[in-house]
């Protein structure tokens, strides 16, 4: 305590002298804060172009590269028949392939296309997996070679019918063959005679999420 | 006894943080949009039949008489048909009178009585009401029980009636 005391009494400039430094600081402080905009800065801008960023497509095609692009259809005129009668069925083919990027699930329904004259008690519809093994003999019952993949839908109303218990995988690139067994129910009513119809058989490819 | 460390609370904060990286996208991820293709088949035209039985089989004819009207008969008989997969087949036999122009059906179709093997159907002279000297024919078709479309072609049965007041048919040709 008694030494500081000594210093103070022994340098009495010394405060002055801080004060004038302080000054000179807070003067060049200003001085160049006031004079920065008036200088140029010198810069460069880069900018990076990349490669195309294209979106990919989602494709379900139909046998062989029918129903092509996006939310097309197409008509299988090979399913058809004519002259069944109550009990009969008739199987066939129908092949979906995943054409684009991503794998995906499928979905499959079966609705009344635009000619139909049945009653609603008349035609029945069932997806299998395998392939159809064909029935020349009278009552043609048609089956197919593998198990049913959903439940045999009447077609008893204008509504889409699902026909799958349970969607279907189908990876990119990939194909699933599913066998379709359509025929006249057992209980057909006799005014179904001589009618007839087309049916539209939906399947939906989602990306797998 | 150890003493139980504690994680402090950076630590605590960072472990959170690292569970909620995992799960968030695991969350969010379902909510966006997925590419879909509905790629639609329509069929062809997928038709049902016009089921008939078989034609039916030859016609043969027998007669009673000649009696005084209305005890003389006449009596069709046709075999069965094969029976069809489903479904009961029925008989029906019609009369018409075959010489004027145009053919004339006498009376309402008649269903044939069924039997083990064969149909058969019977009219009286009188309940045929029938004219002295004239032409008739017996048609018979098959169908399905309740249905209307008949089996083609149909068995014929031709016949007369010379008589007047005493009937008398006499059995003609058939196909």
């Amino acid at each position: 305590m008694s030494r500081h005391r000594a210093e103070t009494r022994t340098r009495p400039g010394g405060s002055r002298h801080r004060t004038a430094l302080a000054l000179a600081l807070v003067a060049a402080l200003g001085v160049g804060a006031g004079g920065a905009g008036t200088y140029a800065f010198w810069n460069d801008t880069a900018n990076v172009t990349t490669g195309t960023l294209r979106a990919g497509t989602l494709d379900l095609r139909v046998d062989d590269n029918q129903a092509t692009g996006l939310n097309t259809g197409w008509t299988k005129s090979s399913i058809a028949f004519a002259g069944r009668t109550p009990g009969e069925y008739e199987a066939y083919p129908l092949t979906l392939r995943n054409v684009g990027d991503p794998p995906g699930t499928y979905t499959l329904a079966v609705l009344r296309g635009s000619t139909w004259t049945y009653l609603n008690d008349a035609v029945l519809v069932q997806a299998y997996t395998g392939a159809p093994v064909e029935d020349t003999t009278y009552p043609v019952q048609d089956t197919c070679s593998g198990t049913a993949v959903g439940p045999e839908r009447l077609v008893s109303t204008t509504a889409e019918l699902p026909l799958l218990t349970a969607s279907r995988s189908l990876a990119a690139g990939g194909s699933d063959t599913l066998c379709l067994r359509i025929g006249l129910a057992t209980t057909a009513g006799d005014g179904n005679q001589d009618k007839s119809g087309t049916l539209v058989f939906r399947a939906v490819l989602t990306q797998t999420s | 006894m150890t003493p139980v460390r504690r994680p402090a609370p950076v630590a605590l904060a960072a472990l959170l943080a690292g569970v909620l990286l995992l799960v968030v996208p695991a969350v969010v991820r379902p909510t966006g949009a997925l590419f879909t293709d509905t790629a639609a088949t329509t069929t062809g035209v997928v038709g049902a039949g016009t089921f008939r039985p078989a034609p039916a089989n030859a016609v043969s004819c027998s007669t009673t008489g000649p009696v005084l009207n209305p005890a003389s008969t006449i009596t069709f008989t046709t075999p069965l048909v094969a029976a069809p997969p489903r479904g009961t087949v029925e008989y029906v036999v019609r009369i018409y009178r075959t010489d004027v122009a145009p053919e004339q059906k006498i009376g309402a179709d008649v269903l044939m009585t069924v039997g083990a093997t064969t149909a058969t159907a019977s009219w009286s002279g009188g309940g045929l009401t029938l004219l002295q000297n004239t032409s008739y024919q017996a048609r018979v078709t098959t169908r399905l029980t309740g249905a209307v479309l008949e089996s083609s072609p149909i068995r014929t049965r031709s016949f007369t009636n010379t008589g007047l007041l005493i009937a008398n048919f006499v059995c003609g040709t058939g196909t």
